[in-house]
């Protein structure tokens, strides 16, 4: 499932912050991460990726080096800053308001049971 | 024909080599950006179709060197590591996305990586290029507006001046006859021409020549008499001057060096004189009667000296009464300069007068006394400023555009006419055109000008009606244009007011000496007429009948009466007639130790505050510490109106 651009737009710089939490990745491994992580739902091409690399590191929310693997090949990493953790924090208590507002209109999962879909409870007569 | 696996530098570098050379000069700095990020790709050992689409992505990004390096070395990157994990190229580059977009947004974001110079750089320069387009549209937008508007000139003012002088009947009118007494007159001997002429006395050497003189003109001055008698000047204004007159009036220009004169003549009427505009400026129109009556004026002067020295009252009475009547006559073209000489000539027969009274009292008989008195005191010598209001009028409607509202902007025709006057900023004249457009923009409005040229002009009527003894600095006439010099951008602004307002507070306070004058001299003929009658000076100007002297004139600087002793201890205990002057106070007929202008007189008048600091002062104290003289004045005849 492909996303709009214009949610794409709001997911994307998240979602590459989230993955870059746990560490510094380069721009392959990060493509690779969002396809696999969100099961192909924010995959997204190098023309999309790197221009938002380029966007969140003038934001100062990451920083990037390039380094000399094994391989012996260069690899630019990219990392968060202090900045770039703060801006994680806060945007994803905005999605997790956003989520519980769309849950609460039935669109999303409720992020208490995140397994369970709308679609679970057409018919309600669990109770 | 491409190599599709081309990863030899070597190769590289010689097509690089041979494409510089193929390469135009002027985009040879591009390719060479260009080829340094393609030996870069061709470095990476990637499939070509991968390495073209690095070099697509780069180049459309459009990029710093150094930035497409980066991206391309990243992309490469990237691509091996899908290499490394299995993916196809063609698999990678369909992945990739749209190229194009991806340059689009690879430019967007690198640019704002980098350096916050480069990007204070970029919007300076941004804001100073729409700064720049802004001014040109506006400058084009002025332009149009200065060049495709014009004025409209819907009065013709010197015809209109020119017909109220119609309606004076020909048999009223004097100026045919001064004119004809000027162009008959005898040559001026070269050595009396470079003299003030009415300031020979009869010890001077040149005396014997000017009497000859003054008797061979005797023909033109009793063409003057006729003239002054009649009601009227009757003289038109014009742009229009003859060959005749140029060389005639040469001689007063330069005395005998004719030649000269009448290069310096014909100069003066080459400017306004060939005119045939039938509705010319009233501002460059001709006031040729100016220079002729106060040449007049000073040769009745010295005929009344002679007649005096020659115990000759009838000819001297003849002469002062003409004097005054051609003062009159001046007062009818209502310019401020014909004002000013009006009351040049008028001071001039007051002068005459007073010292006639002073060296030879008994010299008039007391009917041409009273006769004098009568023609002076009707003198109206109040500032006229009617046709100066005229000549602004017509500089306007020449100048500015007309919304039919009483408003409008200065044309390009009205930025000529300034230049045409001299009234223009300094610079070249190729400058001057440039800025045209933009000077039309800035200056005032005809609304605005207008409003502040009859402030300045009504502020001078009022300032000339107050009593100088009520009068205070904020009345000053002059404060208008004092405000509007005191800084570029308004005396820019307000260029026409400026330049076409005159010396207001000049004028009012020349009238106001005039005047002044004028009553010492009244009074002083009628204590001469009072001693006739009783036999010795009155004690007080009370003691003086009200059938000799209706009312004792006021002082104007207290507008008390003027004040008198009959007996000067500090002149031979002769009468004296004096204001108190410019410190207001009653030094008993004592002057000032040092007289600037001639007499402590309005000219030096000062506020009651400004008195306080500059009675202070040695220097200002010394010119207004005293009493003014009126009469009788100093013995030596040659003061500043000669």
């Amino acid at each position: 499932m492909r996303i709009e651009r214009e949610l794409m737009r709001g997911a994307g710089p998240l979602a590459v912050l989230k993955l870059l939490e746990r560490g510094e990745m380069y721009g392959y491994q990060l493509v690779e991460a969002l396809a696999k992580r969100t099961a192909g739902v924010l995959d997204m091409g190098q023309s999309t990726l790197y221009p938002l690399l380029y966007n969140l590191e003038a934001k100062g929310l990451i920083e990037s080096v390039w380094k000399t693997s094994t391989t012996e090949r260069d690899r630019k990493y990219y990392r968060l800053t202090k900045a770039g953790i703060k801006r994680l924090v806060k945007d994803t208590e905005q999605w997790r308001a956003v989520n519980a507002a769309m849950a609460a209109l039935g669109i999303t999962a409720s992020l208490a049971n995140p397994l369970r879909t709308p679609s679970l409870n057409l018919g309600g007569g669990a109770a | 024909m491409t190599n599709p696996h081309r990863t030899n530098t070597a190769l590289a570098d010689q097509n690089l080599v041979m494409r510089i050379l193929r390469t135009p000069i002027h985009i040879l700095p591009q390719n060479l950006r260009r080829k340094s990020a393609e030996r870069a790709i061709a470095q990476t050992n990637l499939p070509e179709l991968l390495q073209r689409l690095i070099l697509d992505v780069t180049n459309r990004s459009k990029l710093w060197r150094s930035e497409r390096l980066d991206v391309a070395r990243e992309l490469a990157s990237h691509f091996h590591d899908g290499l490394a994990s299995g993916t196809s190229s063609d698999k990678l580059a369909e992945n990739f996305g749209d190229r194009a977009r991806a340059a689009a947004l690879i430019h967007r974001s690198k640019k704002r990586c980098r350096p916050k110079a480069w990007h204070a750089l970029a919007l300076t320069t941004k804001a100073v290029g729409l700064l720049f387009i802004a001014t040109i549209a506006l400058y084009l937008a002025l332009a149009a507006r200065a060049f495709l508007t014009h004025p409209n000139i819907a009065r013709n003012y010197l015809a209109e001046i020119n017909a109220d002088i119609e309606k004076i009947p020909e048999a009223n009118r004097a100026w045919p006859l001064y004119r004809q007494a000027y162009l008959a007159q005898p040559r001026m001997p070269e050595e009396i021409a470079k003299e003030q002429f009415p300031a020979i006395k009869p010890e001077d050497p040149l005396w014997p020549t000017t009497v000859a003189y003054v008797k061979e003109c005797q023909p033109q001055i009793k063409l003057l008499h006729q003239a002054a008698a009649l009601p009227s000047l009757g003289s038109f204004l014009s742009y229009q001057i003859t060959d005749v007159e140029v060389d005639t009036h040469s001689r007063w220009l330069a005395g005998t060096d004719l030649e000269k004169a009448r290069a310096q003549s014909k100069r003066q009427a080459d400017g306004f004189a060939l005119s045939t505009d039938p509705n010319p400026d009233l501002i460059g129109v001709l006031i040729p009667n100016l220079g002729t009556m106060r040449h007049f004026a000073r040769l009745l002067t010295l005929d009344a000296r002679i007649a005096a020295l020659n115990n000759d009252p009838a000819r001297a009475h003849e002469n002062l009464e003409s004097m005054y009547k051609m003062s009159a006559h001046l007062s009818e073209s209502g310019f401020i300069i014909s004002g000013l000489v009006r009351l040049a000539i008028h001071d001039r027969a007051t002068q005459t007068l007073s010292n006639i009274l002073r060296d030879q009292p008994d010299l008039l008989s007391t009917d041409q006394l009273t006769s004098l008195a009568h023609v002076l005191a009707r003198n109206n010598l109040a500032v006229d400023l009617s046709t100066e209001r005229l000549i602004f009028y017509d500089f306007i409607q020449r100048a500015y555009s007309d919304n039919g509202r009483g408003d409008g902007h200065l044309t390009a025709e009205g930025f000529n006419l300034l230049n045409k006057y001299n009234f223009r900023p300094n610079g070249s004249t190729s400058l001057q055109a440039l800025i045209a457009p933009a000077a039309t923009g800035l200056m005032a409005s005809r609304k605005e000008i207008t409003r502040l040229y009859e402030q300045g002009l009504d502020q001078a009527v009022r300032f000339a009606a107050t009593p100088v003894w009520k009068r205070t600095d904020a009345d000053s006439p002059d404060l208008a244009s004092a405000n509007i010099a005191a800084s570029a951008t308004s005396r820019f602004r307000f260029l026409p007011v400026w330049a076409l307002t005159p010396a207001l507070g000049r004028a009012v306070w020349v009238h106001d000496e005039s005047t002044q004058r004028s009553a010492g001299l009244l009074t002083a003929i009628a204590i001469e007429i009072y001693r006739r009658k009783h036999g010795s000076y009155p004690s007080s100007l009370a003691d003086i009948e009200t059938s000799i002297l209706p009312a004792i004139p006021l002082d104007m600087f207290d507008g008390q009466p003027l004040r008198y002793l009959p007996h000067n201890l500090l002149d031979n205990n002769r009468p004296v007639i004096y204001s108190i002057g410019v410190d207001r106070k009653d030094d008993h007929a004592r002057a000032p130790e040092k007289i600037i202008n001639g007499v402590a007189s309005p000219s030096n008048w000062m506020s009651e505050s400004r008195l306080k600091d500059a009675l202070q002062s040695p220097t200002e104290r010394s010119s207004i510490d005293g009493d003014w003289i009126l009469w009788p004045l100093s013995p030596d005849p040659a003061s500043k109106s000669q």
